[in-house]
């Protein structure tokens, strides 16, 4: 290491140009020959020049926050406006009622005088009739929503009216509108920028009404992404009759909830990929099911663990010791990943519906909090229900983001809730988010777990079978050679002794049989005919293998296939090898053989028997069999029948089984090409253990 | 004697950039932003990465002022919209973007002053990187001895080391930390 040092020490003094001359010469004169040393120098040199950028960097961040709230507070204070001529104009506006309509009016008229105020503009009024006695909302037809609370409109005693109101409204949201209807957007001698300006007129029984202060109403107007700053202007009539527009009011951008399941919080490239992997994702509870099993797969990458030397490794710890000990870390020691799905789930119900949560604004933000990485942003959200987006937004802005800043512009506002439900739902959140995150652990531990076991007890079953096989096969080929050898002795007229065992270790020391055997054990173990001549009496002996192909129809539709040849004779059966897509075995021509094959195909079981007869080809197609049309097939084998069947149980589990493995292999390779989304933040690679251990359940 | 909203002068700003307190000279130049937005908004960016785009210009501006060899013709607005523009151009080479889209960009013509970026920039980007994963201590360290050029005893003396040889151990202990993690980021970005 000191080694190291010193040459970092020397790169740092080549660097400076505090070496002589002698001592750069050969300094220099390494470089041109050690490759190591002039990455050394570029590596270090880099890493001196960020050095130096840091504080650089982060006066550029701090002059940016400082360059938007000088861009923001002007137009905060006198700039923008919105000209909504509301309530107020209700008077401003109007001429006395006599004027207009005299006794009685009818109130469900569809078409009504075009009133004085707004005669000349040639915009169309609006005009209905409500009860109001009832809260009604009304829906304009240039988009804005008026909500009329009951006994808002009182007579000019303060009575509440209980006749029906004729309530028109004449509305000028875009400019062409403005222009055509000759109104103008001054106040004083001040030009203002319009967001759209309407009238209201409302009277009962031909008559003015006027409306309670305390039960106002409240207007809706349509707002576009684009204003900012605007405020609340009345309408003032001047002599010369055009509109002066007085008393400004600051105005906030109203939040509508929506149905909080029809909004979108996941991260905002995770239904792309899905979409990409040909998944569903018109399916939810699917989509949601495999995003929020991704909580605690990774919480923190360190860069810095408590040990210096700890560079760069992935703390999957368990929930309940990560929570312990995430708040005495030094914060610049690790990164946020990314947004841990258990809180997006915590949020993401009808519990928040009514809420800032539940609206378009704060799914927009959703999208940069995933961007952030940071579950405290988030939390900022949350746990500020009672308070405007925009406050949340400039809060974040100024910590932690800047993008925020242009939410923090939009000055959208808030959703009202009753009495103490934001620390309700605070606690909630607080209390809940933890729960589902160790629920999510529990759930993707026991079923991992529970699938480890399933591979050891498989591992072991396989094991089983496996040494069954070699054994029955053992079996079968000790048969073969002994039926291969008495036909051989037979032929040749010989009569077999049967040594005892021990007599083959008696050292041979002539010819005699010791030949034919070694040739009958050479032509059983190959497979391959033979033929003998015995040359003292000239007899000659022959085994015979006729080669047999049995190619099956929709080789490759089957999970599973097995092909077994039963030698009658030998009472026992030998699965046949397969290659490239064909069985091929070579017969035993002293023996009469069966072919019985067994496949798998989507969990149906499918199997064939026939008896061969001397033919060297045989195309096989598999029918749909249960263990009855086994039976059926194999009829009174006895023995070899039983054993079939076991064959037949066993390739059923093996195919479940394998079903089982595939699917686990399929979830760790889509949570592997997740990971990335849910976890925008995550840089380099991922150790297995901790994506392993982690990777949670998701049926 | 300026009123406080009256802008600074080019040489002013140089020299503001050249003192140490760069961030008023960077509030002034952020009103270039909107511009440089509405270029790179043209040319398939988007706000926010305009926005990082302009931060990583005035981090260059301000490293080139400081050199000694440094001398600019033009406004320094241009000079600025300059390495914004060269930057951009890189990025859309990072993207994949073709090189007869880039030629074409390039080749557009603009008043302001034609600035030649680093090459290694991206490097540059991920020694930066590779910088702010360092802890406190290490970064607080290496600004000391780097940005601040104090001499290992008094390092040593601020963070309570035993002596000099201490404070020389911690530094290139830290600086290896610095260019492990670099190595890491260089090797995950096999494109730059």
């Amino acid at each position: 290491m000191r080694d190291q040092l010193h040459l970092m020490e020397l790169v740092d003094n080549y660097l400076d140009g505090t070496m002589n001359n002698n001592d750069r010469a050969a300094f220099e004169e390494r470089l041109r020959t050690n490759e190591e040393l002039r990455v050394l120098v570029e590596d270090q040199e880099h890493l001196r020049r960020a050095a130096r950028r840091s504080p650089v960097r982060a006066e550029a961040k701090a002059a940016y926050r400082k360059y938007r709230w000088g861009r923001m507070l002007p137009s905060m204070g006198i700039g923008l406006v919105l000209l909504i001529a509301a309530i107020a104009s209700v008077f401003l506006w109007n001429t006395p009622s006599g004027t207009h309509e005299s006794g009685e009016t009818d109130p469900n008229t569809a078409v009504l005088r075009i009133l004085d105020d707004t005669t000349g503009t040639h915009l169309e009024p609006f005009v209905v009739a409500i009860d109001p006695k009832r809260d009604t909302t009304l829906s304009t037809p240039g988009g804005i929503v008026l909500d009329i609370p009951k006994g808002a409109f009182v007579d000019s005693l303060g009575v509440a009216i209980k006749s029906p109101v004729r309530v028109s409204v004449v509305e000028a949201l875009d400019p062409l509108d403005i222009m055509k209807a000759g109104l103008s957007t001054m106040t004083g001698t001040m030009l203002l920028e319009t967001g759209g300006m309407f009238h209201l007129d409302a009277q009962a029984n031909g008559k003015m009404v006027k409306i309670d202060p305390t039960k106002p109403l409240t207007a809706m107007v349509p707002a576009t992404q684009g204003q900012r700053g605007m405020q609340l202007y009345a309408g003032v009539k001047k002599e010369d009759g055009t509109i002066d527009w007085r008393d400004p009011q600051p105005l906030k951008k109203s939040l509508i909830p929506v149905d909080i399941n029809t909004l979108n919080f996941y991260p905002p490239e995770y239904l792309n990929k899905l979409k990409e992997l040909g998944k569903d994702v018109t399916d939810k509870q699917y989509t949601d099911s495999l995003y929020f099993s991704f909580s605690g797969a990774v919480r923190r990458q360190w860069i810095m663990g408590p040990e210096e030397n700890d560079v760069l490794t992935i703390d999957s710890a368990k929930a309940d010791t990560t929570y312990a000990t995430f708040d005495g870390v030094d914060p610049s020691t690790y990164r946020n990943v990314g947004i841990d799905p258990a809180k997006v789930k915590t949020i993401w119900n009808d519990r928040f519906n009514g809420t800032n949560l539940a609206t378009r604004e704060f799914e927009e933000r959703m999208r940069s909090i995933h961007g952030t990485c940071d579950n405290e942003v988030l939390e900022l959200y949350v746990k500020n229900l009672d308070k405007d987006l925009s406050k949340i937004d400039s809060l974040v802005f100024s910590e932690r983001d800047l993008i925020f800043g242009d939410f923090a512009e939009r000055n959208d506002g808030r959703v009202d809730l009753p009495p103490h439900a934001a620390d309700r739902l605070r606690t909630y959140y607080e209390n809940q988010s933890r729960t589902e995150a160790e629920a999510i652990r529990k759930t993707q531990e026991k079923f991992w777990n529970e699938q480890r076991k399933q591979d050891v007890r498989s591992n072991a079953k396989q094991a089983d079978h496996a040494l069954a096989e070699s054994v029955r096969e053992g079996e079968l080929f000790a048969k073969e050679f002994e039926a291969n050898l008495d036909t051989v002795y037979k032929q040749l007229g010989i009569q077999r002794v049967r040594l005892p065992r021990s007599a083959w270790v008696v050292p041979v020391v002539g010819t005699g049989w010791w030949n034919v055997d070694k040739a009958v054990l050479e032509a059983t173990t190959t497979r391959s005919s033979m033929s003998y001549t015995d040359d003292k009496t000239g007899k000659t002996a022959t085994l015979t293998y006729n080669p047999l192909t049995i190619q099956l129809a929709d080789r490759t539709s089957y999970d599973q296939l097995v092909v077994y040849l039963l030698p009658k004779q030998l009472n026992s059966y030998q699965r046949v090898k397969e290659d490239k897509g064909l069985f091929s075995e070579r017969l035993n021509s002293i023996f009469q053989y069966e072919l019985f094959c067994l496949g798998m195909k989507e969990g149906q079981q499918y199997a064939f028997h026939t008896a061969i007869d001397g033919v060297s080809e045989l195309d096989v197609t598999l029918v749909p069999a249960d263990d009855n049309v086994l039976r059926q097939m194999l009829r009174t084998k006895g023995k070899i029948e039983d054993d079939l069947l076991q064959e037949a149980n066993y390739l059923r589990w093996l195919d479940t089984d394998d079903q089982r493995r595939r699917t686990n292999q399929k979830k760790m390779e889509l949570r592997e090409a997740l990971l990335p989304v849910v976890f925008p933040c995550l840089e380099g690679d991922i150790p297995a253990a901790a994506a392993v251990d982690s990777t949670p359940a998701y049926e | 004697m300026r009123a406080k909203s009256e802008p600074m002068s080019d040489p002013e700003l140089l020299a503001a950039l050249r003192s140490g307190k760069a961030e008023a000279a960077f509030i002034q130049l952020y009103r270039q932003l909107p511009d440089v937005t509405t270029w790179i908004r043209s040319h398939t960016g988007s706000r926010t990465e305009a926005r990082d785009i302009f931060q990583d210009a005035l981090v260059i501006l301000h490293e080139k002022v400081a050199e000694p060899e440094f001398t600019s013709s033009g406004p320094v607005a241009g000079f600025l919209f300059g390495i914004c523009r060269n930057l951009w151009l890189a990025e859309l080479r990072v993207k994949g973007r073709s090189e007869k889209y880039i030629a074409a960009i390039s080749a557009e013509k603009k008043d302001e002053e034609p600035v030649m970026t680093s090459v290694n920039e991206p490097l540059m980007q991920l020694a930066e990187r590779a910088f702010a994963t360092l802890g406190e201590k290490c970064r607080e360290l290496l600004s000391r001895f780097y940005i601040g050029n104090e001499p290992l005893a008094t390092i040593a003396q601020a963070f309570g080391y035993t002596g000099e040889g201490a404070a020389k151990t911690r530094k290139y202990k830290c600086l290896e930390q610095a260019r492990a993690k670099y190595r890491l980021l260089l090797s995950n970005n096999q494109t730059i």
